[in-house]
């Protein structure tokens, strides 16, 4: 049930991202789901965020003229990154959800480099990066209100990130 | 080695999961497949959420613009009414250009092209869920008339295509998308090109042989062969050609395109009478 109630969640969360993304600049909205794979590394079990990702890639697809495949590799990169570097964020709560804003924000950006080379886009990377680093500080006002807002699915406090600010 | 697998396997999966999807991604990064099953009910069920909002937000606005900012209108008014009188004039002399022009055509025995074009006008209702990509929501689905490819145009010029339709709404890729080509001209040299958009907001003018005509300033029109658009509409102004190296084939060309993608509320979309 409670997974039900997590899928509608993130269904209503994209249907706001869209809405924010029409009424905003591009820098003032920020990527939401890209906040929510964050919190999930931290906060859900290892193959819970997986699945999540794969749903939220899915329904990103859906609202988004960009393959799920595309969304797919970005966020499991971003998971992958996030997973190895979040032992170093030990009890710091503010500071350490500032920092692993601006880490995922970045690492999003590098990991659309690979794709849009291959694809002959390097243009794409160029607007990703600029987009990533302005759209930064809306990123880290969007994760300090899902830190605080979506409840935590399946356990536990093994991550360096304990409470919600 | 299995102990090793054993002891690793996270990042084995992990791993295995990104050399799966990066191939596939790669070959599918622009990929607009049709709608279907649960992506065409999440979208028709999200596209009717978001027009509801946006209906509102536009009469919010559309409440403030035509009834409470109306300072300086009066003066504005007198100005575009000059300005309708000088435009009318010129579109009288450009339809006795035009009716020679297609008497010529006639005489020559030449197909003359297709002069009017019916059009839906749709609400834009939401954005591209990120913001690599370029395409938005509209309103208006398969029980308006609208058809998948049909080109989507403002009072400005081209804005883009659809890629992905319901009964009431449709996904329109937008021309600055990477995955979007246009076929263009240049409206004062007649070079014919493709405009390619690059995920920001602006288009690169590509196949432009080194040895064409184009330069800073010129504009940018639909060739009407891509059978989406009518000849002559406008898709933006070139903002840099860059000097080509001996012994390159192609011109590095980019156009500012004439629409303000941010700034849409309304936009048309082409159903009849393409080229």
């Amino acid at each position: 049930m409670k997974y039900a109630v997590w899928a509608v969640g993130v269904f209503i969360l994209a249907l706001l991202q869209v809405a924010l993304n029409n009424y905003l600049p591009a820098y003032l909205a920020p990527d939401l789901f890209l906040m929510l794979i964050m919190y999930m590394t931290l906060y859900y079990g290892y193959y819970t965020t997986l699945l999540g990702i794969v749903v939220l890639s899915y329904i990103s697809s859906v609202f988004s003229s960009g393959s799920v495949w595309f969304f797919m590799f970005s966020y499991v990169s971003v998971f992958y990154l996030l997973n190895f570097f979040k032992k170093y964020f030990d009890r710091k709560q503010i500071p350490a959800i500032v920092t692993l804003s601006l880490l995922t924000t970045l690492a999003y950006s590098l990991f659309v480099l690979p794709l849009s080379v291959f694809a002959g886009k390097t243009a794409l990377f160029g607007a990703a990066i600029r987009l990533g680093l302005i759209q930064a500080i809306a990123n880290i006002a969007a994760a300090c209100l899902i830190f605080k807002y979506v409840p935590r699915i399946d356990r536990r406090i093994e991550t360096g990130v304990h409470a919600a600010p | 080695m299995w102990d090793w697998l054993v002891k690793h396997h996270r990042h084995v999966i992990v791993v295995l999961i990104l050399i799966i999807t990066f191939q596939l991604a790669y070959s599918d990064i622009f990929s607009r497949g049709p709608l279907w099953g649960p992506s065409k009910f999440l979208f028709a069920a999200g596209s009717s959420v978001l027009s509801g909002i946006a209906g509102g937000v536009n009469g919010v606005r559309g409440l403030w613009n035509d009834y409470i900012a109306l300072v300086h209108v009066k003066r504005k008014n007198i100005a575009l009414k000059n300005q309708l009188a000088v435009l009318q004039m010129r579109v009288k002399v450009l339809e006795d250009v035009e009716i020679k022009y297609r008497n010529i055509l006639n005489v020559l025995s030449l197909p003359v092209p297709q002069k009017n074009f019916s059009y839906v006008t749709a609400m834009v209702s939401g954005r591209d869920m990120n913001s690599i990509f370029r395409s938005m929501i509209v309103d208006k689905g398969v029980i308006d008339g609208i058809k998948r490819g049909d080109g989507v145009i403002s009072t400005a010029g081209v804005v883009g295509r659809i890629i992905r339709l319901t009964q009431h709404a449709a996904d329109v890729l937008l021309l600055t998308d990477g995955g979007s080509y246009i076929d263009g001209i240049d409206e004062q040299t007649r070079v014919r090109g493709i405009a390619n958009g690059t995920g920001r907001d602006k288009l690169e003018f590509m196949y432009i042989l080194s040895g064409d005509r184009i330069g800073v300033g010129d504009t940018i029109i639909t060739g009407g062969k891509d059978g989406v658009f009518p000849e002559g509409l406008i898709l933006g102004t070139v903002t840099k050609v860059k000097p080509t190296p001996r012994g390159w084939l192609f011109k590095d060309v980019s156009i500012r395109p004439a629409v303000d993608i941010n700034k849409l509320n309304y936009v048309m979309i082409i159903t009849g009478g393409r080229p």
